[in-house]
Formats: structure tokens, sequence, C-alpha cells
């Protein structure tokens, strides 16, 4: 009897740790969550996804809330984003924010960035300051970034209902570009 | 101790390069690093929370967008470049080209036309404490900002703020009536005074504080003005009521030429001075009947949304008429005093091109009288016809042509005082002076 009652005090003690655990996870905790995908601290290894450090918090929470409210399309980004609360949600922008940026790692046609560099200075740069590597708020770092990603994000966008919230200017920018275009671009700024 | 002296130089010498290595990848990564919110946050937070509030900030522009990438520290503020309309034109490529046509674009340049503005401290113009307080809305040069920062007026030169206040720069803000009262107001365009206690001001601050319905009729500055959003501002009588061709009417005909000469824009035989092209320049007058027309035309559209052609028409007409009137007041006050120049009971002034009034000296009138006349044009005269025109009676009547009455009594008082000390004075004009007791402001 009294090893039962040890027992089950035991057993209700190791839940209820777990069960701690399990609401008030850490941001690094919770970041492990992500690593699978997004590398270890946001450090994607490539090619098509994207890499999360030293991500503004703010572009963060916002991309994590439009995928949670079904606001933004995604291959799988979507439902993951449901099991998060928006505290976690907070903790996880906070923990990405402070990690420290490497850029991509590929190799690229010197010709196909030049390509790049002509297109970004006539349609993005007046946004995407330094060659797309300046950063805040709402404005993610795209210089470094890994290129199968833009390249994508940017074909998406064309999509005519795609739901890929963005400023107008740049849905108008990315208007008529041809995927050789968008495969420069990309380049471009994975090169950087 | 060979070996240990290698092993000590070894890491003197990476102490250098570390450092230096650091530095140089550092400075490569700077666009990367630049916090500008992180730091403003502290420093000025409701910057901070006006552009956060911003549409700018959903959109993505952020400080760098504006301000560049180049000041980073505290050490180095000269560096954020401060925006101009071309700057906002990177994105509002429309509205900046509506604006550039428009009279608000030339307020800089016509605030420097003005033969007084020199004389003014310079706190009181390019410091904006005075006119250049609101002037700032006229575009400027890049050579005209670098000097203004060279004679210690770095700061607030933007034009488009001055609607769009920084830093949130709100659409909503700038279509309020209350984005033109901070300039349209006080003592030569009271038109925020007029315009806000006329019927029209009225029903359009009742909507705002909930009394009126938001679908009521109650127009604002801008649903006259600015049409649509269009960000090209004109009227059709400009900012002095003269235009050319002159009126058909043989009696306002002269009198619009003599308000001209007083202006500088005419010389007193009436052939076009070189100041006639500076004030074309700057958009301060109608120089066609189309161009008036058009703008008339635009004022008459908005007008349709509540009232007949026929009554607006009259009303304008109205408006029209008192300035007629008006510049029969002045223009008889104004040959007064070129009369005492002529049979030499005044001097002319010296910084006069002519023997001839100079309304465009300002307070810089020499004298009593010429002072006079300086208030009665810039202050009642305006009065009169703006109040007309912004429908409020009591500012036509009562602070405009009331005042135009008293101020061309006054004047002719002070005309036979000066020529009795001049007959007294044995013919001479020198040292002549008035012991009327009327305020030359005529307050």
């Amino acid at each position: 009897m009294l090893r039962t009652i040890i027992f089950s005090s035991v057993l209700v003690s190791f839940l209820a740790i777990i069960s701690v655990n399990a609401t008030e996870r850490s941001a690094t905790t919770l970041s492990y969550a992500c690593a699978g995908c997004h590398g270890t601290a946001g450090v994607s290894a490539g090619t098509s996804i994207p890499s999360l450090a030293g991500l503004p918090s703010e572009y963060f929470i916002e991309a994590m809330q439009k995928f949670k409210n079904g606001k933004r399309g995604a291959t799988i980004m979507d439902r993951i984003a449901k099991a998060y609360s928006n505290e976690e949600i907070v903790a996880m922008a906070g923990f990405f924010e402070q990690q420290t940026w490497v850029a991509a790692s590929i190799e690229v046609d010197a010709e196909v960035v030049a390509q790049g560099q002509t297109i970004h200075e006539d349609k993005c740069a007046r946004c995407h300051l330094a060659a797309g590597k300046y950063t805040e708020y709402r404005l993610p770092r795209i210089g470094g970034q890994w290129a199968d990603y833009l390249y994508f994000y940017m074909k998406n966008a064309q999509i005519e209902g795609f739901k890929q919230p963005q400023p107008k200017l740049m849905k108008k920018s990315l208007e008529g570009l041809t995927e050789a275009e968008l495969t420069a671009l990309a380049q471009f700024y994975a090169a950087q | 101790m060979k070996i240990k002296l290698i092993i000590v130089l070894f890491f003197t010498i990476l102490g250098f390069i570390f450092p230096l290595a650091s530095w140089a990848v550092n400075n490569e990564t700077d666009a990367a690093n630049v916090k500008c919110i992180e730091c403003h946050e502290r420093i000025t937070p409701n910057v901070v929370n006006d552009w956060k509030l911003s549409h700018h900030s959903r959109e993505g522009v952020t400080c760098a967008h504006c301000h560049g990438l180049d000041h980073t520290t505290s050490k180095d503020s000269e560096e954020a470049r401060l925006p101009q309309p071309a700057t906002c034109a990177e994105c509002h490529e429309k509205q900046v080209k509506q604006f550039r046509s428009g009279k608000h674009a030339l307020a800089w340049t016509v605030m420097n036309a003005m033969p007084t503005t020199h004389k003014l401290p310079m706190a009181l113009t390019k410091g904006s404490k005075g006119c250049g307080g609101c002037h700032k809305i006229g575009e400027k040069t890049p050579e005209e900002v670098a000097q203004l920062k060279e004679e210690g007026s770095g700061y607030g030169h933007a034009a488009c703020d001055s609607c769009h206040t920084r830093h949130i720069f709100s659409k909503q803000e700038a279509r309020q009536p209350q984005a033109c009262q901070t300039c349209h107001m006080g003592f030569d365009h009271p038109q925020w005074e007029m315009y806000s206690t006329s019927k029209h001001g009225v029903r359009a601050l009742l909507k705002q504080n909930g009394v009126l319905p938001e679908t009521a009729a109650g127009p604002t500055c801008q649903d006259c003005h600015m049409q649509d959003g269009d960000h090209e501002v004109r009227t059709p009588w400009g900012f002095l009521a003269v235009r050319l061709p002159l009126p058909e009417d043989e009696e306002w005909r002269k009198d619009q030429i003599t308000i001209m000469q007083a202006l500088g824009v005419l010389d007193p035989e009436g052939n076009p001075t070189p100041r006639l092209e500076v004030v074309k320049a700057a958009d301060v007058i109608r120089s066609t009947q189309a161009d008036f027309d058009k703008e008339r035309e635009k004022l008459l559209n908005a007008c349709s949304n509540c009232h007949s052609d026929k009554f607006a028409k009259g009303e304008l007409a109205k408006g029209d008429d008192l300035i007629k009137k008006a510049d029969h007041l002045l223009a008889e006050a104004i040959r007064i005093i070129a009369s005492l120049y002529q049979d030499g009971v005044l001097e002319k002034p010296e910084s006069y091109t002519y023997a001839f009034p100079d309304l465009l000296t300002f307070h810089d009138a020499p004298r009593p009288i010429e002072h006079r006349l300086f208030v009665m044009h810039l202050e009642h005269r305006m009065r009169t016809f703006q109040g007309a025109f912004h429908n409020n009676p009591d500012y036509s009547l009562w602070y405009g042509w009331s005042e135009m009455v008293v101020d061309l009594s006054a004047i002719k008082d002070m005309a036979e005082e000066l020529r009795e000390k001049y007959e007294a004075n044995g013919g001479l004009a020198k040292n002549i002076q008035l012991e009327t007791t009327t305020s030359p402001e005529g307050k």
C-alpha cells in the first residue's frame, strides 16, 4: 500500500513537472521545434527554408500570426503556427531576434548575380537598402538569405489570390518579372 | 627566454590584428546592424511611437528609407538625411507631382523673393520662428538645404510634413481642416478664423465632434481646395487678389494698375518691372484669363455638391465685386501717398525703387503713413475679400471693409497734416513728422 502511495506521489509530481514545463516552455526550448527545418539558432541549412536568426521580432510575430489565422499561405507553417499561443510566439520572436545572422552559402553564377543587381537597383533598392542587408521592424533581411526561399516567396507573390500579405509597392515591383529574372534577383540577394 | 619573447610578441600582434579584423567585419555589415528604433525608443520615444502608428511602419518603410543609413550613433546625427519632397516622391510620385504644380511648392521661393525677408532676423525666416515656419512647405534645392545647415538652421525643412505631420504622416490628419489651421490664420490670411466660424466650417466641425452625422454636408478646406485629393492647391485670385488681364471696367482697371504699381510689378509709368517676372514665376498671380477660369471652375465644381450653379456663381461674383470696391479704397490711399512723394512733401524712402509706395516692404515701411497703408492692404483688404469667399459676413464687413474705410480716413488726415507741416517748413520735406494721435497700426 505504502509503495503504491509513494509510487503514485512520485508519478503525480513527475507529471506535474512535465505539465508545468509544457505550459511554460522557455524561448530556447520553443526554438528547438523550429530547428529541425530552420536550423540551430535560426540558421537554416537551406535551401528553400529561410534563416530566422536576427529577424526583427515584429516581422516574426506578424508572420506567425498570419500563418496561424490563415492569412498567409504556406506549405506547412500555417498548421505549425496554430500550435503556439500568442505569448509563445512573442517569446520565440525575441529568441530569434537575438541570434546572429549567418549568410547563406551557395554557389552563384556571377553573370546571373549581375543581372539580379540591375533588377534590384531598378525595382527593389528603395526599400531593401544595402543590397537587402538592412533590416528593421517589419522589413526582413534578404541579403544573404537562401536563394530558393526568396525565389518561391517572390513567385508566390505573383500568383493572383495567393495569401501572402506584402506592401503594395512590392507587389507592383514584382509584376511581370520572369522566372529567370526572379532567379537572378534571388541569386543576387543570396550572394550578399 | 627567446621563446617567451616570441610568444609575447605573437599575442601582442594578435591583440592588434583581432580588433582590426573585427572592425572590418562590423563595418562590412553596418547596414545590417543599424538599429534606429532601439536607440530612439529611449531618446525620442514619441517619434518611434508615432511612426509605429503610421502606415509607413505597416508597409515596411522604416527610418533609413527617409533618413539614410549614414547616421548610426549620437556623434554623427548630422549625417541623418532630412527628407525633402523628392524623398517622398520615391513612393508618392503622383502626389508630389501635383504638389509641385501648386502654390505650396513655391512658398519658400516666395518668402525669399519678398524684399522684407532679408531684413528680418534669421530666426524668423529661415529659422522657422516667423514666416519660415509656414513657408517651409515650399520645396528647397539641395544647395538651399546645405546653405541652411551652414547658417545654423539644420532642421525643420521638410515640406510634406507641414500637413502630414511627422512621424505618423497621416493621410486622415491631412484631410482635416485643422491641418491648414497653423498657417492659414492670423494677420494677413485668417482663413481658419473665417472658415471655422462660417457655416461651412461650423458644420464640418460639428461633424467631427459627432453632433452631425458623418455623411452630412460640411465642407472642409480640402473639399474645395484639394478636390479628389489633388495636391495642387491654387485659387482663382491668388494670394493678393490681383491678376491679368486687367478688368474691363475702367475704374477698376485703373485701381488695379495703381495696386500693381504699389506692389512694384509695374513702374510708376505702368511698365512691367523685373519684379513682375519674379511674381509670375512664384505663381502669386494668375496671368491669363484661362488660368483664372480654370481655377474658378474647379471651385464651382465643389460648390455644386450643395448649391445650384446660379447661386454659386452669384456668391463668387459678390466676392469679385467686393475686391473691386476694396481696390478703389486702397488705390485712393496709395495715390494720396504717391502724391506726397511727387509733390516733395515726403522724401522717397531710400529702400524704395521708385517714388511710389511699396507694399512689399511690409513692416519695413519707413513712416506711420506708409505703415498704415501696409496694414490697410495686407490685413484689411485681405480680410474683405477672403471673408467674402469664405462665407464669413463679419470678417468681410467689420474686420475688413470697415477697417479699410477707417484706414483711408486716417491716411487722408495724416497726409493733410504732413502737407500743412510741409507748407509751414517753407517747402522742405526734411524732418517733417506727424503729431497725429492716430495709431499707425489702426488699432
